[in-house]
């Protein structure tokens, strides 16, 4: 059972002619991920190749039966598509544009929180889980199927962490990516719980970052974890109050920085990779250990 | 982005928070009536501790103040502009604020009797502290608590958080402060200070007048490109094309005893236009570093469009540079690069870090210190 998409997903991009979308929409159909539909306003009646072009959420959900969206539009529209995803009735929905005002991410987050919407973002890269559906801009060529499961704040990072597990001979179950914004819908916790209970995956890895109280968080559910979860910080040898890159990751104070989140994951009984390519290493031994 | 006290006024002015009459000194009035505060203008806080804020006693003295003020720097921000307040007696000194809690994802209003004093020396029992549901907004009874907490009059304090909400609704702010608020003998209240963030994704709605800013630190720069950059002390410029993958990078590379220029997040603009790409490098090598790590992986993009970029720019010089690049058109960018005697690239990311350092330190030097 693969959590959050599946092969029964009936998914939907909103902003479907736009480039991004277009793309996108081509990727899903050749790799059988199951795209229903697309919504831009004003474009309905159109097809990208054998799919149809909606004007609202609504339309999309009466007669295709949407409930997964990815949207991907200018920053400044997206609370206005979220909300009618949501109103709509759809149940996951994927934000994968960037530079979303924080206000809007704000009033966002809560609304789909009030409606049992899981919401990545703003600044997702996706969800993916591989053979059944790939609702992130992760190529379907580098993904294998397997057991390890990967959440992620970073998108980029998630390649990295994809080619590290091919090339030890493993594959993936699912891949979550949250975001990069400072405030986003998905934590870490809620995605970890959701592993623990998932029986196609064995192990974790946990990708954080400087920034913020996450970490917090997901020591609470690492402890009463049984699968073992490696983790690894971004942001080591961050210097103090410089924003490194995403819009979330910056230092505020001791406890957001990289060393003291890795001690609160240590405590819990996480695996901690003081640097990414560290896994290998450290997934052998463990496996050692567990014999 | 943060604004300067001068613009934050002009904000509270606006959405009707009361202030102290005042003026940049060029600006200032004949009918501005002494003693003043001349207030240097810098994006920093602890002015007063470092002999920013000057009392001005009569006309005469202005312009010595205001020059001597300009010639300050505080916290490594030069001083720009000088503000001049009418100085206010008061009573009592309260501190107030609207805050985005990121980790709590909602606004925080937070109040305390303490103010004038920096609010992370004051203890957390003389702190209110009232989050504020996004969908919900502001209520009444929220300000009835600071109300008695602060022990001053509702009526006045009412207004001035139901401005302050709206300023930061529709500014779209992350941080309104006022520390101190002065509270009169008559009870009436004045922002002495203005501590204002707003978001800098969003058009600020009200017009006011912005200060000019000091361009030309290579962070606007990159910005200015659609690139995010961040200036460090050490050797290596390291350019990656996403912010998670970049801390990873700086991660490595610092693990293995090198040390960092500038970090570099190519952004989703840059990787697909060779102009801006080029533009960016041209930047990132006027801060002089010894050698340049490109780490990219395209899901999406083409990686012609950087190494394009790469082989234009750096191609033939005799800086060292290493590019790991991995994903869409992979090889013929490869090929792009390796006619380059100064250019090395793989395909793996820790043997990419390890050669940089090899370049810019020679054999050995990874493994001690």
């Amino acid at each position: 059972m693969p959590i959050i998409v599946k092969e029964e997903s009936k998914v939907i991009i909103q902003g479907i002619t736009g480039n991004v979308g277009r793309a996108f929409a081509n990727r899903m159909i050749q790799y059988n991920t199951p795209l229903v539909a697309g919504v831009t306003p004003g474009k309905g009646g159109q097809y990208i190749q054998s799919i149809p072009v909606y004007n609202s959420v609504e339309e999309a959900v009466v007669l295709a039966h949407a409930d997964t969206s990815f949207i991907s539009i200018p920053p400044k529209f997206v609370k206005q598509a979220v909300l009618e995803a949501i109103d709509a009735g759809i149940k996951v929905i994927v934000i994968y544009s960037e530079g979303v005002p924080i206000h809007d991410s704000m009033e966002m987050v809560h609304y789909a929180k009030a409606h049992q919407v899981l919401l990545f973002g703003p600044n997702s890269a996706g969800v993916v889980s591989p053979g059944k559906a790939n609702v992130s801009d992760i190529h379907d060529t580098i993904l294998k199927q397997g057991k390890v499961g990967v959440v992620s704040r970073s998108g980029t990072l998630t390649y990295e962490v994809i080619e590290m597990i091919n090339k030890m001979g493993l594959g993936v179950s699912t891949v979550v990516c949250l975001g990069g914004d400072p405030v986003i819908g998905v934590q870490h916790a809620d995605i970890l719980q959701r592993f623990e209970k998932d029986p196609e995956t064995d192990t974790v890895i946990y990708i954080g970052e400087i920034g913020g109280n996450d970490e917090m968080l997901s020591a609470e559910i690492i402890k009463q974890m049984t699968k073992p979860v490696f983790a690894y910080i971004a942001g080591m040898y961050a210097p103090e109050g410089k924003r490194m890159g995403h819009a979330g990751a910056i230092i505020r104070n001791s406890s957001e920085t990289a060393a003291q989140k890795q001690q609160i994951l240590k405590e819990a009984g996480a695996v901690v990779l003081d640097v990414l390519v560290d896994f290998p290493r450290s997934y052998s031994d463990k496996a050692v250990i567990n014999k | 982005m943060k604004l300067y006290e001068y613009e934050g006024k002009r904000l509270f002015e606006n959405y009707g928070i009361p202030i102290a009459k005042g003026w940049l000194w060029q600006q200032l009035s004949e009918e501005a009536r002494y003693p003043l505060m001349a207030k240097s203008q810098v994006l920093t806080g602890g002015r007063g501790k470092a002999g920013a804020i000057v009392e001005v006693t009569d006309r005469s003295k202005v312009v010595l103040i205001a020059q001597d003020l300009l010639k300050k720097t505080i916290r490594g921000h030069k001083v720009s502009h000088v503000y001049l307040e009418e100085k206010i007696d008061y009573d009592r000194e309260l501190y107030l604020s609207i805050i985005l809690d990121r980790n709590k994802k909602r606004p925080v209003l937070l109040a305390s009797g303490k103010g004038g004093i920096d609010i992370e020396a004051v203890s957390r029992q003389d702190i209110l502290t009232i989050p504020i549901h996004p969908l919900m907004g502001l209520q009444a009874y929220m300000k009835r608590k600071v109300s008695y907490f602060l022990q001053v009059e509702f009526r006045k304090i009412d207004e001035i958080i139901d401005h302050m909400w709206q300023l930061f609704s529709d500014e779209q702010a992350e941080l309104i402060e006022i520390n101190p608020l002065f509270v009169q003998s008559n009870g009436e209240m004045v922002a002495g200070d203005a501590k204002v963030i707003i978001d800098g994704h969003t058009k600020p709605s009200a017009n006011i007048d912005y200060l000019p800013r000091q361009k030309g630190s290579f962070e606007e720069k990159c910005s200015d490109i659609g690139a995010v950059g961040v200036e460090l002390d050490g050797n290596i410029a390291v350019i990656t094309s996403g912010a998670g993958l970049g801390m990873a990078t700086f991660d490595l590379v610092c693990s293995k005893r090198g040390t960092v220029r500038a970090l570099v997040d190519l952004g989703g603009h840059v990787i697909h236009d060779v102009n801006a790409a080029e533009e960016l490098i041209k930047e990132v090598r006027r801060l002089s570093p010894k050698g340049i790590l490109f780490n990219f992986y395209f899901q999406v993009a083409s990686c012609k469009v950087t190494a394009t970029a790469i082989a234009n720019i750096l191609g033939g010089d005799s800086l060292p540079v290493v590019v790991r690049l991995r994903g869409i058109d992979q090889e013929e960018s490869e090929n792009l690069l390796s006619v380059f005697p100064n250019i090395e690239t793989t395909h793996d990311l820790e043997k990419a870090c390890e050669r940089i350092n090899f370049k810019l330190e020679g054999p050995g030097i990874a493994h001690h210190r």
